[in-house]
């Protein structure tokens, strides 16, 4: 694996066994994150972005959920380059906090009510860098300092209760960062959360960036957030990855439809009062994960349609060049269509 | 990373617990406060219920039958205070009226002395004692009588056995409450962490999902199938024997239906060895259960399991089975309000995150979900206590719980009911320990709502 790179997760494949039959809700994604990246995965509700960053955990609930196949080569601290997917338990848990973090949507139920902040922040370091527990609690103040609460050493006896959503987060990453993590998973960090304390938790998680190194995977609906945070990004749809690329190239030069349409449906300032644009809604539903379209999943969708061919194999993904991966039979095609337009 | 912070205040690192500051709340809840302080007067009473009672449990004096309670004097003739004293008493009949009087005979005082060696006891049981709370040479002799609160039928001071009945009845609600509270935690637990896991019970050895299991990890899956094996080889040769039995003594028409009924029994285990893939859903099998438990009326199936218990075993044993029988009726309840708590634990997000931070499935369940069914189990434990008192009462009862001679409170409320009306116009004392009943369960609630209260970490403070 190439010296910078820090994970890469290769036709990863998570299947549910239901009763109702068994859902691909993650079938094929490939991506990779540098050392020091961050990656935003986008993509509707149910595309399988949680059971992704679940799958990298290894957290993905057995039953009914298991990871059929595919390969996610991790680099630990120690430089050794390891299959995540082949790990046993024991090791998995040695990973899990200390190389991989996860910050989880909800702050309110994220943490722990019958312990303090300082117990929960505690427990994580005591687990893991094997310290006591007062060096621990010593230990928690400053990162609760880090992540800019004020009084850190008070807080520290506080009940969650105690404290506000935007506190919470913050303890969340706290915890989170306590390890010195290489990667943190942030699902949805900041969708429960209003939006000038979004804006400040972000603003935190690129600083806390800059000085500490880490790389970032970040799950989001939100592309506002995705221009501001990501380098590069994945575009999800039903389970696959459709569209990859550097976040300029996925603002300005997005190839696949499904992309163009999620950017459309975003209210944008600077264009509305100008054109008077219309926001395009993409038409219709995510489809039912189990029974999914033949072909391109989207083609039900999308405006660019054509019989035989979007709907007959599963496209493949493609470089368009410079690491611009697009996975529509027809991309090639559609740009041409629009530069005429244009 | 390393940024130093002023350790200024560094008492603050002392974090209070989160019971240290559940028991300040508790401490501010005056009805609670009440409760417990009156359920520790009477859990010290029963305690101390040797001492306190002037007579053993079973003294009784025959010709003082449902004696009124003995007049304590404070005043001599001449109206100035002395110590307490009591008059002998004589039971006669009224020759006019036909009842019986109870008439003081003042010639001759009988002081109460406090804190006087008494009929020997042994405290708790084996602690060779005869320290008594009251009573005189007098009291030894049977010069007089000093009975509280009045006698019952066998001529037994009350005041005395209320609290020898107290050990029954205050016991009885904990034992039973733990003893529900185990089968019923273990009961729920089971349900709901497996709520929507089948366990396997065995695997057709020509069934293809056998195949994949063995390959998994060879090992542990050829042991496993040894014991499916032996499990059915089991239950094969017990039906072998059976049937072996009943054909060497049927004749004719019946052994032709045995032989074709375990034959039948017999292929069916051996279809199972082969072919089919068998899961048993604990958590269904379980809910189930209790449903079954909770459709047959309590008092039916509480009178039911009562009649099982044999007569003319000890009073120790019986308060035991009691206990199992009344245990047995209640962890349904428990059971089913466990599993919901765990489920819905199970699925919260600091269950996940505290996995995500490494942590194993066993700190988990220890560490994140058991402790936050704490709360619920402590509050749901003070609120069951005084059901199970109940059901003690009204099975002493009707009879069927604890028997004479031990004593109970509802044993003891039952004297009152024997007598019909007369209870509450000529014999009101014969009620005293209905009284004791409400108070005990009234203050139970009365803890167990301050407890909730205190527990809840989003009480406001
Ligand atoms: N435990 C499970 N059992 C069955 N199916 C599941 C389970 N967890 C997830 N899925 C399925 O996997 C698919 C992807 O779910 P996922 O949670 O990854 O979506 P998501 O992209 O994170 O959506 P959102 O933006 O709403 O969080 C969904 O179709 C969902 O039905
Ligand atoms: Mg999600």
């Amino acid at each position: 694996m190439d010296e910078k790179r820090l994970l890469e997760v290769k036709d990863l494949k998570v299947h549910f066994f239901t009763d109702d039959g068994v859902v691909k809700a993650v079938d094929g994604v490939s991506f990779h994150i540098d050392k020091g990246e961050t990656l935003a995965v986008v993509g509707e509700s149910g595309s399988g972005k949680s059971v992704t960053s679940l799958a990298i955990m290894r957290l993905i609930p057995n039953p009914p959920g298991r990871i059929v196949g595919g390969e996610m080569l991790f680099r630990g601290k120690d430089g050794q380059v390891k299959d995540l997917v082949k790990q046993d338990e024991a090791s998995m848990r040695k990973i899990r906090g200390n190389d991989i973090a996860m910050i989880f949507q909800e702050p309110m139920t994220s943490l722990n009510p019958v312990y303090t902040v300082g117990d929960q922040i505690a427990e994580a370091i005591m687990l893991h860098q094997g310290k006591s527990r007062k060096e621990a609690l010593e230990l928690s103040a400053e990162m609760l300092d880090l992540v800019g609460i004020p009084e850190p050493r008070k807080r520290l006896s506080n009940y969650p209760h105690q404290m506000s959503g935007g506190m919470r987060q913050r303890v969340m990453i706290a915890m989170a960062l306590s390890c010195n993590p290489s990667l943190l998973i942030a699902d949805e960090p900041t969708t429960a959360l209003d939006v000038t304390i979004q804006a400040q938790i972000l603003e935190l998680m690129y600083k806390l960036q800059e000085e500490i190194g880490m790389s970032i995977l970040f799950i989001t609906h939100n592309l506002g957030v995705v221009a501001e945070m990501a380098d590069r990004v994945v575009v999800m749809y039903a389970g696959r990855a459709v569209e990859e690329a550097d976040v300029t190239a996925t603002f300005k030069r997005s190839k696949h439809p499904y992309t163009m349409g999620l950017l459309n449906s975003v209210p944008r300032l600077d264009l509305a009062a100008e054109h008077r644009q219309r926001l395009e809604a993409i038409p219709g539903n995510v489809p039912n994960p189990l029974h999914l379209p033949a072909g391109c999943a989207f083609h039900p969708r999308c405006k660019y349609f054509q019989e035989g061919r979007c709907n007959t194999d599963i496209p493949e993904l493609q470089d368009t060049g410079g690491g611009h991966m697009v996975r529509c039979v027809r991309w090639a095609e559609i740009q041409s269509e629009l530069e005429v337009k244009a | 990373m390393t940024r130093k912070i002023e350790a200024r205040s560094q008492g603050a690192l002392q974090s209070r617990s989160f019971f240290q500051e559940a028991w300040i709340r508790f401490r501010r809840h005056p009805l609670a406060r009440l409760g417990g302080g009156v359920l520790l007067v009477l859990y010290l009473g029963a305690l101390f219920a040797d001492f306190l009672a002037p007579y053993p449990e079973t003294k009784s004096f025959r010709d003082l039958t449902f004696s009124p309670p003995t007049p304590v004097h404070w005043r001599d003739e001449n109206g100035r205070l002395t110590r307490p004293y009591v008059c002998a008493v004589e039971r006669k009949r009224n020759l006019e009226t036909f009842k019986l009087e109870f008439t003081q005979n003042c010639a001759q005082k009988y002081t109460i002395y406090f804190f006087v060696q008494g009929e020997p006891y042994r405290f708790l049981g084996f602690i060779p004692a005869n320290l008594r709370l009251m009573g005189g040479e007098w009291l030894q002799n049977e010069q007089a009588h000093l009975f509280l609160w009045g006698t019952d039928d066998f001529g037994r001071d009350l005041w005395g056995r209320i609290w020898y009945g107290a050990r029954v009845s205050l016991t009885i609600g904990i034992f039973a409450t733990a003893l529900a509270l185990l089968i019923g935690v273990f009961m729920g637990s089971l349900s709901g962490f497996f709520a929507g896991k089948p366990l396997t019970l065995s695997i057709g050895l020509f069934n293809p999902a056998y195949r994949e299991f063995v390959s998994r990890n060879p090992l542990p899956s050829l042991f496993k199938t040894l014991l499916w094996l032996a499990l059915w080889g089991g239950l094969a040769w017990l039906v072998w024997v059976m049937l072996s039995g009943f054909w060497a003594t049927t004749r004719g028409f019946e052994a032709v239906v045995f032989g074709v009924l375990g034959v039948g029994i017999l292929l069916a285990i051996a279809y199972a060895v082969l072919f089919p893939l068998i899961k048993i859903d604990l958590d269904t099998i379980i809910m189930r259960t209790t449903e079954i438990l909770a459709a047959i009326p309590d008092l039916f199936l509480l009178i039911t399991l009562s009649v099982l218990i044999p007569q003319g075993i000890p009073p120790a044993m019986r308060f035991y089975l009691v206990v199992c029988i009344l245990s047995f009726v209640n962890w349904g309840g428990l059971a089913r309000v466990m599993r919901g708590q765990i489920l819905q634990l199970r699925e919260m997000e600091y269950a996940q995150a505290a996995q995500a931070m490494g942590a194993s499935d066993s700190r988990v369940i220890t560490r994140h979900i058991l402790p936050g069914t704490f709360t619920f189990l402590i509050v749901s434990v003070t609120l069951a206590i005084p059901g199970f008192i109940l059901a003690e009462s009204g099975l002493s009862f009707i009879g069927l719980g604890i028997q004479e001679p031990a004593s109970s409170w509802g044993l003891l409320l039952s004297k009152a009911q024997a007598q019909g009306i007369t209870a509450f116009v000529d014999r009101p004392w014969l009620l005293i320990p209905g009284l004791f009943i409400f108070i005990a369960i009234l203050s139970f609630n009365f803890m167990g709502d301050g407890l909730r209260d205190a527990l809840d970490p989003r009480a406001k403070r």
